[in-house]
């Protein structure tokens, strides 16, 4: 081989190892692989190198850096591990008890949660009532203190009344007592839809004119077990 | 376990993808991330892996495929696709394949026997990936040097191979290395 040839060679040579070696940006890289592979002895020199290049790498390894190797050893035998089967019945019993975990706390949550519902809702359903029975009880008792100072015995007053349930007051004797109250004998009647009770009281009346209970007993009544509705 | 020779092949070739990964992004803590990312997609998809076929090229082909993809212009990431690189290409791999033990054993005596400069710029570029700026810089020689250099250890090689392939040439002188 002549120095011409032999030149022509390496330099043949650095092309191909330009191209092998990615050493030029792609146009370029598209451009000389062209013109290389447009020659039949270029294209099979190109060919021949790549094959050795690849020979040289079974050879001898590339050198790496120890800290890419080990990083790369724990990524691989992390992903080996997560598709490893060893789950097989472990993984269905694992599964299971995740699943059974979940529906408890699911039962757990809705329940405390329909719990604090119910709770919250109870007590704004007993404060209301709460609420109403006291207003009710202000009402009632003005209006049993006006009947009691105004009404003639014997006149039933109709002293409640809501929806199916009534009650009515009936002085039936007045009289003065002997610490000189003036006192006055009711009944009161109190019905609740088919239910009826029926309570027989004293009041006597203060300096002030306030009516005041100071006995009371039932004559009749129809509560009983029985009863529908109770 | 099925998977553990499978694994421990997978380990083997961490280097030879670590060096097609620097070359392709000549950059090496890019070329890092590349390898984790192809080992970590050739794990989770090794039900497509063929066993019939070889590992290294699916292998290399995933990793070129990610560095393709990663790149931002689409126009240039076509014509990568088109035109790729060398490494796995199937072709070679009949060769690769047919090489024996004793075959690689005598290659490695013979780059042993090359003259120090040019075994070094051989053993750094075209074995380990580097780039030929980086080579220049760490042994302090223009680029050129480097270059030619290289063109002539791979012409050495070459040589050797040719004369052992043909039966006369079994014995020339370029098994010693020497190539005038």
């Amino acid at each position: 081989m002549t120095f011409d040839e032999k030149k022509s060679q390496v330099d043949l040579a650095q092309d191909i190892g330009l191209i092998l070696d990615n050493e030029m940006p792609p146009e370029a890289r598209d451009e000389l692989l062209d013109r290389l592979q447009a020659d039949a002895d270029s294209a099979e020199l190109m060919k021949q190198l790549a094959a050795d290049q690849a020979l040289l790498q079974e050879v001898l390894p590339p050198s790496v850096p120890d800290a890419t190797i080990q990083r790369i050893e724990s990524v691989i035998e992390r992903e080996f591990d997560r598709r490893a089967p060893k789950a097989g019945s472990d993984r269905h019993w694992s599964r299971a008890i995740v699943y059974l975990a979940a529906s408890l706390v699911l039962v757990a949550g809705t329940f405390g949660v329909t719990n604090f519902w119910m709770q919250s809702r109870m007590d704004q359903v007993v404060a209301s009532l709460a609420v109403h029975m006291e207003t009710e009880r202000l009402a009632l008792a003005q209006t049993v203190q006006e009947a009691l100072e105004t009404k003639v015995s014997g006149e039933p007053v109709a002293i409640g009344r809501d929806g199916d349930w009534s009650e009515i007051l009936t002085p039936i004797k007045t009289y003065k007592s002997k610490s000189g109250h003036w006192c006055r004998q009711y009944l009161r009647e109190t019905r609740f839809g088919k239910l009826d009770m029926t309570i027989r009281g004293t009041a006597c009346r203060d300096e002030n004119g306030v009516w005041t209970t100071v006995f009371a007993e039932p004559v009749s009544d129809n509560f009983s077990p029985q009863t529908n509705g109770i | 376990m099925a998977d553990e020779p499978l694994k421990a092949d997978m380990i083997r070739l961490i280097p030879k993808l670590r060096s097609f990964a620097l070359r392709l992004c000549r950059n090496p803590d890019q070329a890092d991330d590349l390898v984790q990312t192809t080992c970590e997609r050739a794990i989770r998809s090794l039900d497509q892996f063929d066993p019939a076929t070889r590992l290294d090229s699916w292998m290399f082909r995933i990793l070129q495929n990610l560095y393709f993809n990663m790149q931002r212009d689409t126009a240039n990431r076509a014509r990568l696709f088109e035109k790729a690189m060398f490494d796995y290409d199937d072709t070679f791999d009949g060769q690769r394949a047919a090489v024996s033990s004793l075959e690689l054993q005598q290659v490695r005596r013979f780059i042993e026997q090359l003259d120090d400069d040019n075994r070094t710029v051989l053993m750094m570029i075209a074995i380990d990936g580097r780039s030929y700026k980086d080579v220049a810089e760490e042994l302090q020689v223009p680029i050129g040097t480097v270059t030619s250099r290289l063109a002539r250890a791979r012409l050495k090689l070459r040589d050797w191979l040719e004369a052992r392939k043909s039966p006369d040439g079994a014995s020339q002188s370029a098994s010693t290395g020497v190539v005038s």
